[in-house]
């Protein structure tokens, strides 16, 4: 037999002995738990005798009913039935469609606003080539084709790095359309690879450099046309590379300085990359005032030209 | 709970003083007494169940007794409120008058005879049971509930009601050294009960 068996027997015996029946079930108990139904028994009258309590409870009584009249019986919530939800969806349905409403215009204007930019980026490019910033973030399409023209500039580059640096920033993108002059065109992105990473090492070769950036803004007018093909990519890439030519310009000046001077050199031409970096355009155009009038107004042309391009490109 | 029950809550909750005055007529004397055999202190007693009635009324609004009957529901209460009150006892310990007058001393002569002290002895040895032995052993044999109400109260189940009952009853034996036999080995276990 279980403990849980002899728990259940003895429990059937106290509530014999507690109904007044004290032997019943008893005779199936062991003789140990036999023994404790004579203490059950004693504490059933012990427990009987309860002293009355010192006050009665009469006051218990008063100060109950008291406090129950104090205090208000609490509704509970409920659910609302069907009229409760008709009355309220009568009161809020007309703001809930004016806020829908708004809702779907604000994010249809939206939707439309977007496919929108897309079609008239290349206006606000061939504007807006002379602020860099704002060019990159306008075409992200043309930035693929920048892929295609590293192969190009690779095989170019040697040869005309030194005069194409400048030309190749401003103008590739608004002459993009214009078909013409292939040749030019390697030379101008050439350029903008060259001045990009070996700034340094090319600069003795430039030893005309004070010339170089000079020449940067002439050759816009030839690029415009050859960079037409090539437009989009070089876009990017010619502010970087005609930033460098700066700084490579004024270490050719020290090529006639004592060989200690160099390391200096090649601080500030680190600094200058950096510089230009951030706001290409404008290194740019500082570099560019001797030169001036040809640059801008002949890119200018160059942009407006484009929609012509879009037949002609690759 | 029954459907006359059921109703004289219903009354209660809308605070009928008449269906409140049968409440408390009813049960008032049998929370006293438990709560005196809790206790072992009349006054105290009586301050616990005027608490317990006055916690009924803020429980009557929580429907808290809906599977219970009335008398269990408000031995439940009567319990937690014990319990609140041994706590806050515990926090500020409070010397009461009747400490050592609600149970007399058995050492005079004229009363060792007495079965009266046997029964006080008897009491004493309830209360140096474990809580929950002694909730048990009270509720069972004082107020004379089966297993099952008892587990209701005391949120047990009604095997381990029948375990802590068997415990307590060998544990009183030991302490009372009523009886020479043993309990057998599956039922010693003295300190061990939850």
């Amino acid at each position: 037999m279980t403990t849980t068996q002899h728990d259940l027997l003895l429990d059937q015996a106290l509530n014999e002995i507690l109904a007044g029946h004290p032997n019943g079930k008893a005779s199936q108990l062991d003789v140990d738990l036999l023994s404790l139904l004579p203490l059950a028994h004693d504490l059933r009258l012990a427990m009987a005798e309860v002293p009355p309590p010192p006050h009665g409870l009469r006051p218990g009584r008063s100060a109950f009913l008291s406090a129950a009249a104090a205090t208000k019986p609490r509704r509970r919530l409920s659910w609302p039935g069907l009229p409760g939800l008709l009355r309220v969806w009568q009161g809020t349905a007309p703001m809930i469609a004016v806020l829908l409403l708004a809702l779907l215009l604000a994010f249809g204007l939206r939707n439309r606003v977007v496919p929108a930019g897309p079609s008239a980026p290349t206006p606000p490019v061939g504007t807006q080539a002379a602020p860099s910033p704002a060019a990159p973030l306008m075409i992200p399409a043309l930035t693929r084709v920048p892929s295609a023209t590293p192969t190009l500039t690779p095989t170019l580059t040697p040869t005309q790095t030194p005069t194409t640096p400048p030309t190749a920033s401003p103008t590739p993108q608004p002459t993009a359309p214009p078909t013409p002059l292939p040749t030019a065109t390697p030379t101008s992105q050439t350029a903008i690879i060259a001045p990009a990473v070996p700034s340094p090492t090319p600069q003795p070769t430039a030893t005309p450099l004070p010339p170089s950036p000079t020449p940067q803004p002439p050759q816009p007018t030839p690029l415009l046309p050859t960079a037409t093909p090539l437009p989009p990519t070089p876009t990017p890439i010619p502010p970087t590379a005609t930033r460098v030519p700066p700084p490579t310009s004024t270490p050719t000046a020290v090529p006639p300085t004592p060989i200690a001077t160099r390391p200096p050199q090649v601080t500030p031409t680190v600094q200058i990359d950096l510089t230009p970096a951030v706001a290409s355009p404008t290194p740019t155009a500082t570099s560019t005032p001797p030169i001036r009038p040809r640059p801008w107004p002949t890119t200018t042309p160059g942009l407006t030209p484009e929609p012509p391009s879009t037949p002609l490109p690759y | 709970m029954t459907a006359e029950q059921a109703e004289l809550l219903r009354q209660a909750r809308e605070r009928d003083p008449a269906a409140l005055t049968r409440i408390y007529d009813t049960y008032a004397p049998k929370i006293y007494a438990y709560l005196y055999r809790q206790v072992g202190d009349a006054a105290r007693a009586e301050d616990l169940t005027s608490a317990t009635f006055l916690k009924m009324l803020e429980a009557l609004d929580r429907d808290q007794f809906a599977n219970d009957s009335l008398q269990s529901w408000l031995y439940r209460i009567a319990y937690n409120t014990l319990v609140d009150d041994a706590r806050r006892r515990k926090r500020r310990p409070v010397a009461s008058l009747h400490e050592g007058i609600s149970m007399p001393p058995h050492t005079l002569p004229e009363r060792i005879v007495d079965n009266r002290v046997e029964r006080e002895e008897l009491i004493r040895a309830v209360h140096q049971l474990s809580t929950d032995q002694r909730n048990v052993i009270i509720l069972r044999f004082g107020e004379g509930l089966t297993a099952p109400q008892v587990g209701k109260i005391l949120g047990k189940s009604e095997e381990a009601v029948r375990a802590l009952q068997r415990r307590g009853l060998v544990n009183l034996r030991k302490i009372l050294n009523t009886s020479p036999l043993t309990s057998p080995p599956a039922t010693i276990v003295p300190t061990s009960q939850s």
